[in-house]
This record gives structure tokens, C-alpha cells and sequence, in this order.
């Protein structure tokens, strides 16, 4: 058999003159069972080129390609690391610190409110009476009351038949400042 | 629409590109994440417009990752994955007797020890079976330098092939 048409397109194929469809033709030959001693050497170097062709991606690629497509069209951003922390006990606990101090200190201005606007009274047992800080006699005890509309602070305790001036708002002045 | 077209046009370039990407970075995990960077920018660039070429579009942008991705490697002097395939000794002792296979082995390592022009003109054209003109596009040289470089990868390996035949 005549392969000078081969070694033709053998030599152009070296110099790299030759079209696609000629180097198809010469891939075709090489990849035959019998070739002719003298071309036998070049096999290898199509064989080669043949086995290359078949090399293919690894099938989890593709996954992740369409992996990577989706979080495109949902326009997600990179996640970024995020450090986990170990909250301690008394950690977890200040919320409900904060939460008590709270409630203490609502209830105290509520108590000191109703304390404030609630007249207290007391009867020591001498026939006198304790409105809002101060020892009266019994007989005074509605006059003081009514006049008793002020808040008091202090209570001054005192000998039952005597009237304690205390150092706070004096009742008979109703318009004193408390 | 566009996920349609991507999934029938971009998607089957997959193996061309891993193929094209593991011949220049010559590892095999850089090449999967170049092609995966390749098919995502090509699916941003379809939002923005209406590419016609998708396959010259993709495997450019594959070629020019590919390109950036080795030249950080040696920047950080990282060495390539020789372990891609075994690395013979290219001078076949004459004493020896080298099988087919072997040759083949031999051949490809010599390919992928080629200079980084010349190994890609070779796998786009003689593997790939682009275009001068398509192949000049993607490696942004003239088709005259395409040229150049395939002829002189050829002359390198049909010596080889030559001196591995008298090796026999």
C-alpha cells in the first residue's frame, strides 16, 4: 500500500501547514492496529493526543458549578466565619439580675408613692396620736388630719401630754412648704 | 431563559476547560476551581448581555485564570503537582526496552514540560482542535505566533518520539 499521501501530511503536519480535516485524517490512521514500520514511531505521539481528549472533569464538579449558580441568583453573599463564644453562668444570669432591679425599684417608688399620699396613724396607747410624724393629743387627732395633707418624713416620738415641734413643716401652717 | 442556556451551552464546556486549565496550572484541584470560576463568570456576564460565542467567551476567560492562577503560584515559588503523572526520565535508555504505553507516558510528560505558549497552542489545536484564528483569540497573540509555537512544539516532539522508537 502506497502512504505517500501520509508521509505527506506527516511532513506539512511537522511545519504546521496542514487544515483541521488533514490532521483528523492523520489522528484516523495512527489510531489503527497496523501501521507500516516506518510510521510506526508516531503512534505513541497520536495515541497520546487520543487518550487526552478523553480526559473529563470530576462528576462533583458539576454540582458544584450549579452549586455556585444558585447562591448567585439568590444574590447570598460569602458566609462569614462566625466564632462561637461560651457564655459562663453568671452571664446567662445578669438578664435576670437586670430584670429584678427593675421590678424592685418600680415597686419601691410605687410603695414610696402610696406611703406619701396615705395618712399614717397610730394610738400609743397614751391617748395621743402620731399623724404624719408628730405627737398630738387625741382631741387634735381630726383637726391634724385634715391638715395632714403634706408628706412627712421623720417620726418624732414624744411624751404623750406634750407637743413636740419637730424640726419638720409645722402642721398648723398648712401653707408651709413640705 | 438564561439558566436554560446555561445549562445547554456553558455546562458541556466543562471537561474542555478542566482539560484546558489542568494543562496550565498542571493540578488538578486548581483546575476544578478555575472551571468553576470560569462557568460562574460566564453566568454573570449572560445577566448583562448576550454573548455569541459562549465556548470562545468561556474557554478565554478559563485561559487567562488559568494564566493568573500559575503565575501567583510562582510568585509564591509553590511548585507544580508532579505528581499529576509520573515524571520519566525523557532520555529513554537505549538498553531498555519501553513499551507502548510508556512512550505514550513519556510523551505527555515532555508536553506538559513544554514551554507554557507552546503547550497551550498544542492542546487547543492538536487535543481541542481549535482554529489558528480561535486559538490566536484565546491566547491574545497573532495567528502568526500561533503558528510559531505549534511548529516548534511539533519539531520537540517528533524528536522524542523518534529517539523513544530506537529505544525499542
Amino acid at each position: 500500500m502506497d502512504y505517500k499521501y501520509i508521509e505527506q501530511l506527516l511532513e506539512r503536519y511537522w511545519e504546521g501547514t496542514t487544515t483541521l480535516e488533514e490532521e483528523q485524517i492523520l489522528h484516523a490512521f495512527f489510531c489503527q492496529d497496523e501501521l507500516p514500520e516506518q510510521l510506526q514511531c508516531y503512534a505513541p505521539l497520536f495515541n497520546m493526543q487520543h487518550q487526552e481528549r478523553a480526559v473529563a472533569a470530576p462528576e462533583a464538579l458539576e454540582q458544584r458549578i450549579m452549586d455556585a449558580i444558585a447562591n448567585e441568583m439568590r444574590g447570598e453573599q460569602p458566609t462569614a466565619s462566625v466564632k462561637i463564644r461560651t457564655v459562663g453562668f453568671r452571664r446567662r444570669l445578669t438578664p435576670f439580675f437586670h430584670a429584678a432591679a427593675s421590678i424592685a425599684l418600680l415597686v419601691m417608688a410605687g410603695l414610696a408613692v402610696e406611703h406619701a399620699s396615705t395618712p399614717h396613724i397610730q394610738t400609743p396607747g397614751n391617748g395621743s396620736s402620731i399623724v404624719a410624724g408628730t405627737y398630738v393629743k387625741t382631741d387634735d387627732v381630726a383637726n391634724v388630719i385634715q391638715q395632714s395633707q403634706q408628706p412627712q418624713t421623720d417620726v418624732v416620738t414624744a411624751q404623750a401630754d406634750s407637743l413636740v415641734v419637730p424640726t419638720l413643716p409645722v402642721l398648723e401652717d398648712t401653707d408651709a412648704e413640705p | 431563559m438564561n439558566e436554560n442556556r446555561f445549562r445547554h451551552e456553558v455546562l458541556p464546556l466543562k471537561d474542555r476547560l478542566f482539560r484546558l486549565a489542568l494543562r496550565i496550572t498542571l493540578n488538578r484541584e486548581d483546575a476544578e476551581d478555575i472551571v468553576q470560576e470560569t462557568m460562574v463568570r460566564a453566568w454573570r456576564e449572560m445577566q448583562q448581555q448576550d454573548i455569541g460565542n459562549m465556548e470562545a467567551f468561556c474557554t478565554t476567560i478559563c485561559h487567562n485564570l488559568s494564566i493568573d492562577h500559575r503565575q501567583r503560584r510562582e510568585q509564591q515559588n509553590i511548585t507544580f503537582d508532579t505528581s499529576l503523572h509520573d515524571v520519566a526520565d525523557i532520555a529513554p535508555n537505549a538498553d531498555e526496552r519501553i513499551s507502548h504505553e510508556e512512550r505514550i507516558a513519556q510523551l505527555r510528560t515532555l508536553l506538559d514540560q513544554l514551554p507554557e505558549k507552546q503547550r497551550i497552542a498544542i492542546q487547543l489545536r492538536d487535543i481541542e482542535g481549535q482554529t489558528y484564528r480561535d486559538i490566536a483569540q484565546i491566547m491574545q497573540i497573532t495567528e502568526n505566533d500561533v503558528k510559531i509555537n505549534i511548529f516548534r512544539a511539533r519539531q520537540r516532539l517528533k524528536e522524542h518520539a523518534a529517539r523513544l522508537h530506537t529505544s525499542r
